[in-house]
């Protein structure tokens, strides 16, 4: 596929989409305040754009501190499991668990015990739901590594130490990014629960509230938009990451 | 062609002497008070079924596993096997992100040692895969990926090389060609085999234990003549077949 092409296809579906979704709108006469349509989105873009940038940067920045949190903890834990059986059979209900309990039954309790953090608390949510994959990718990764690779390379010389940064670790790789992607569309869901749940003014959640509030479905739809494009691009800097640091997990093309 | 007066540099290969070699798996004795001697410069296979121990014996020579108290592995010319071993598993194990010359340099690199090149090149010369010094692995066939595995072993240029079924997950042709390009390369090192195939020590083995029972232990050693690698269908290959088949056999009951 020529690079081209690459960029033309999805631009493509997108249009596809716009078109088949104005459709639905227009075929149904649905008004503006049941079902906003793609070309209500472009005014509603425009009459609030300095509004979207600042609560977009918002959303933005606090989504990529959670999810650094969540690539912190979720490593360090994720190393843990990953040597230690005990640790490994320990934590993982402890974490399932956690995982399984819905984060939007966390915002107030957060909210209550750092009562006005807004900045902390939205990014402790972003962190709380995205760090699982994390975790668990990292600790799958570690304990599957074939005992045959430490024989070799002790028998080459090399010290567990080495063994675990040069290669236990880089072996890790194509599975953590793999789970990065799905916790970077996590946390925008973490960042947002917080903006919407418990209103603070700040944030794309916040613009969303508002225009539930006013009943500006033009407006709501926009914030969504601009949440999806936000993901996709997020999601599109883990993918080059990848590919700079995983390249060579990819399987060639024939 | 290099010869291997060139590629391998320090070979003043010891013979090994296990005494008393233990190993239980859980509960379960795997071997008990076994003994085995890996003359000096020669190949010496360990043959058996699948589960006997024969890794797990090659590993406490490799000094990656620990057997019991009386167990000793010593070399013949009084110093320890420390140092002096190169260990070759079934799978090459070559690192993904690394390409043919990293693998086969693998070992100074992870030491944080100066990388050989010239040395690097000419073994892979050696080895038939000069061609694919650049290329990464997972852009080669098997047999060339154990090609370079086998560089890799080599260019620790240790005497004593230990190798665990290196050659039983590749196609039979294939298998024929890199046991040759093996007896080659490793002439004059102490070399142990471990394999569950009679054709290959047949073809590579000065000398041939069958290990069997439980708690396994060695039975005394098939010399076939000729020099390694035998012809698989020269007459001391057909008929020590069907003695190690026997063998194998007797123990299985």
């Amino acid at each position: 596929m020529s690079s081209k092409q690459r960029f033309a296809t999805p631009i493509i579906a997108l249009v596809i989409f716009a078109l088949l979704w104005e459709f639905l709108v227009w075929i149904n006469d649905w008004p503006n305040y049941v079902m906003a349509s793609p070309s209500d989105l472009g005014p509603a873009f425009y009459k609030f754009r300095w509004l979207f940038l600042e609560f977009g940067w918002d959303t933005l920045w606090r989504t990529v501190a959670g999810l650094m949190l969540a690539i912190a903890f979720g490593v360090v834990v994720g190393m843990i499991m990953g040597f230690s059986r005990t640790m490994r059979e320990a934590l993982y209900p402890l974490l399932v668990g956690f995982n399984a309990i819905p984060k939007a039954t966390v915002v107030p309790v957060v909210a209550l015990l750092l009562v006005g953090q807004h900045n902390l608390n939205t990014v402790l949510l972003a962190f709380m739901i995205s760090f699982f994959p994390i975790t668990v990718s990292i600790s799958i990764g570690l304990s599957t590594l074939e005992p045959e690779y430490r024989d070799i390379l002790l028998s080459l010389g090399a010290s567990r130490l080495t063994i675990f940064r040069k290669i236990a670790l880089p072996k890790t790789l194509p599975e953590f990014f793999g789970a990065l992607k799905v916790a970077v569309t996590l946390a925008f869901i973490g960042t947002n629960l917080m903006e919407i749940v418990e209103p603070h003014g700040r944030g794309l959640g916040h613009l969303f509230d508002s225009g539930k509030i006013s009943a500006d479905y033009p407006l709501m739809f926009a914030v969504l938009i601009a949440l999806a494009v936000m993901g996709i691009g997020l999601y599109y800097v883990v993918v080059i990451l990848e590919k700079i640091f995983a390249g060579w997990a990819e399987r060639q093309e024939s | 062609m290099p010869t291997n007066g060139t590629l391998g540099q320090n070979l003043n290969a010891p013979s090994i002497e296990v005494s008393n070699a233990q190993f239980a798996y859980g509960s379960r004795p795997l071997f008990d008070g076994l003994n085995l001697v890996l003359e000096a410069g020669r190949w010496t296979c360990v043959l058996g079924p699948s589960g006997v121990g024969k890794s797990s014996l090659l590993r406490m020579i490799a000094g990656l596993l620990s057997g019991g108290n009386d167990t000793a592995v010593r070399c013949g010319d009084g110093s320890a096997t420390a140092g002096r071993v190169a260990y070759m598993a079934q799978r090459d194990f070559l690192l993904p992100w690394l390409n043919v010359v990293g693998n086969a340099t693998l070992g100074a690199r992870l030491r944080g040692e100066a990388v050989d090149l010239d040395r690097a090149n000419a073994l892979l010369q050696a080895a038939g895969v000069g061609e694919a010094a650049n290329a990464m692995p997972d852009e080669l066939s098997g047999g060339m990926r154990q090609r370079v595995a086998l560089v890799r072993t080599l260019m620790e240029d240790r005497p004593i090389v230990l190798m665990d079924e290196p050659f039983s997950a590749l196609d039979a042709i294939t298998r024929l060609r890199l046991q040759d390009l093996a007896v080659r390369l490793l002439a004059k090192r102490t070399v142990l085999l471990v394999t569950h195939d009679p054709l290959e020590a047949l073809r590579l083995g000065d000398r041939i234990f069958v290990m069997n029972g439980s708690p396994a232990g060695l039975g005394s050693p098939l010399e076939p003549a000729g020099r390694p690698p035998r012809e698989a269908g020269a007459p001391d290959v057909l008929s020590g077949q069907a003695r190690l088949l026997r063998e194998l056999a007797e123990g299985g009951k």
